[in-house]
């Protein structure tokens, strides 16, 4: 009889406090996941405000960034018209190709051939 | 100066560990470098079978003076004659006597843990609680033979618990007399995983339920891990505060893991401390199988049917893992792999591979080590839980 409820006692204690674990392991990690995700809320919704400042600057001032990539290089007007030079000479519609990057090179022809070359041109306009 | 000369040598053979060898100390000798070689040359848990059958073997040599198993057979116990007179084991031994070495691997093994997969499924506690029906089965079936003493017989049950620090540390509180071969059967059968729970797994499961692909587990955040070891702590030692001195360290060993801002403590727990309190635990706990205790009246019977019922109570923790496994497998409607069930007998990680390998013979696309791991690791909760039940209405 003693050893029955040993038994008896004994497993349902262990299942007992086994149960209890599992039900706290589950308190507290589904507090830990909500403040987690509350968290997360916080942060997204902060980082999709910024992403609206970000697109507003672009629409707000669009003509200063223009101007600024005129300042810092070539003026977006002579990259249309170089790369409409391109098609043109190419003699496709311009799909199937991009511009990558326009650089200016610097003059390797002696001066002589571009006197020459230039003659040349004014003498068939 | 001829007759002087054999005097002599005579004198030195007479006063050596020859003259006062018995057939007994022999049989323990041989034992012990059976044991040896079984650490050395098949590898069986070599790490703790080593220092054990070693400390059997320098035990048993006479006259060496290691071990003095009179001086742990007074009631109380005359500490004050073991500090006098004991030998270097009985020295080491207090630590075993006294219960601190258990916990002090307990420490260790709570660094070693990641309770992660058991926190991602806590119902795989569920797992870890059923598999210590071995324990209790077992108890049962050794109360039932009338050859045990009440805490003896618990004590051998605690062999199906499969974790070898506690069944030492249960088996110093309640039946001391017994810790050699209780010791010995815990790990042995602890090597012996994966022949003892294959078989009995395939028994009990059909070769569809062995097939079943559990859903991936969900990521557990380092603050989940790092509240896990403190609330357990709370709970489980308030609830069973004969369990603490296992628990506690377990979870403070896990802390140590999770809270990452002690790395040098946990380094040392499962390195240098854990290592050096394994030689001393294996030593001492083969130091007590000595032959003097052998040639007690009814022990090698006892030592007998311990290794037998270590294996009974061992089988049934497999199979009842199992079977509970099946059942939680009913109930979700087939999400659950009954092979896991199996690791709910502590033996971290052994187990928990075993369930993983029986379940790619059937399934060579199926993973199922992590989800094995949560029963693993909830086993060597429920063990000690066990454990301290025990020690509450038994002790």
């Amino acid at each position: 009889m003693r050893t029955m409820s040993v038994v008896l006692v004994g497993m349902v204690v262990v299942f007992a406090s086994l149960a209890l674990l599992i039900l706290c392991i589950k308190v507290y990690s589904s507090i830990v996941i909500m403040f987690r995700n509350r968290k997360n809320n916080v942060n997204n919704n902060k980082v999709q405000k910024n992403d609206i400042q970000i697109k507003d600057v672009p629409e707000t001032t669009s003509t200063d960034t223009i101007a600024e990539s005129a300042t810092e290089g070539i003026n977006p007007e002579i990259i249309a018209v170089i790369t409409a030079a391109i098609v043109a000479s190419m003699g496709s519609s311009g799909a199937g190709f991009k511009v990558k990057s326009i650089k200016r090179i610097g003059h390797t022809t002696p001066v002589w051939n571009v006197a020459g070359r230039n003659e040349y041109i004014l003498s068939k306009l | 100066m001829w007759r002087d000369f054999i005097d002599a040598i005579s004198a030195v053979i007479q006063e050596s560990g020859f003259s006062n060898m018995t057939p007994l100390h022999f049989v323990m000798i041989l034992i012990a470098c059976v044991f040896l070689y079984l650490a050395i040359a098949k590898k069986y848990e070599p790490l703790l079978l080593v220092p054990i059958s070693f400390g059997m073997l320098a035990a048993n040599l006479p006259l060496g003076g290691l071990m003095h198993p009179e001086l742990w057979d007074t009631t109380p116990l005359d500490f004050g004659a073991i500090l006098h007179e004991g030998g270097l084991f009985d020295l080491l031994y207090l630590g075993v006597k006294l219960g601190i070495y258990p916990p002090l691997i307990f420490l260790g093994i709570g660094v070693m843990t990641d309770f992660g997969p058991l926190i991602a499924n806590p119902k795989s506690l569920l797992l870890g609680a059923a598999a210590q029906f071995g324990i209790f089965g077992t108890y049962l079936g050794a109360m039932a033979l009338g050859k045990f003493t009440e805490k003896q017989a618990a004590s051998i049950a605690i062999i199906g618990g499969a974790d070898g620090p506690t069944a030492i540390w249960l088996t110093t509180k309640l039946a001391p007399e017994l810790l050699g071969p209780i010791a010995l059967a815990a790990y042995s059968y602890m090597a012996l995983v994966p022949v003892i729970q294959p078989p009995i797994m395939k028994a009990l499961t059909t070769k569809k339920e062995r097939q079943i692909v559990m859903e991936q587990l969900r990521p557990v955040s380092k603050t989940e891990k790092i509240l896990f070891p403190i609330i357990v702590t709370i709970v489980t030692i308030l609830l069973i505060p004969s369990a603490a001195p296992l628990i506690s360290m377990l979870m403070l060993g896990n802390l140590f893991r999770e809270c990452g801002v002690v790395g040098r403590l946990s380094e040392t727990a499962e390195n240098a401390l854990i290592n050096i309190v394994t030689i001393f635990l294996g030593l001492t706990v083969g130091a007590t199988a000595s032959a003097d205790k052998l040639s007690q009246p009814g022990f090698g019977i006892q030592a007998l049917l311990i290794i037998v019922l270590g294996l009974i109570a061992f089988s049934i923790g497999t199979a009842a893992g199992v079977l509970f496994g099946k059942l939680m497998c009913w109930l979700t409607g087939g999400k659950v792999n009954p092979l896991i069930g199996s690791a709910g007998v502590s033996a971290v990680p052994m187990a928990a591979r075993v369930s993983q390998k029986v379940g790619q013979e059937s399934n060579p696309q199926n993973f199922l080590l992590m989800h094995a791991m949560g029963p693993n690791v909830a086993g060597v909760i429920g063990s000690a839980i066990a454990a301290g039940v025990l020690l509450s209405m038994v002790g």
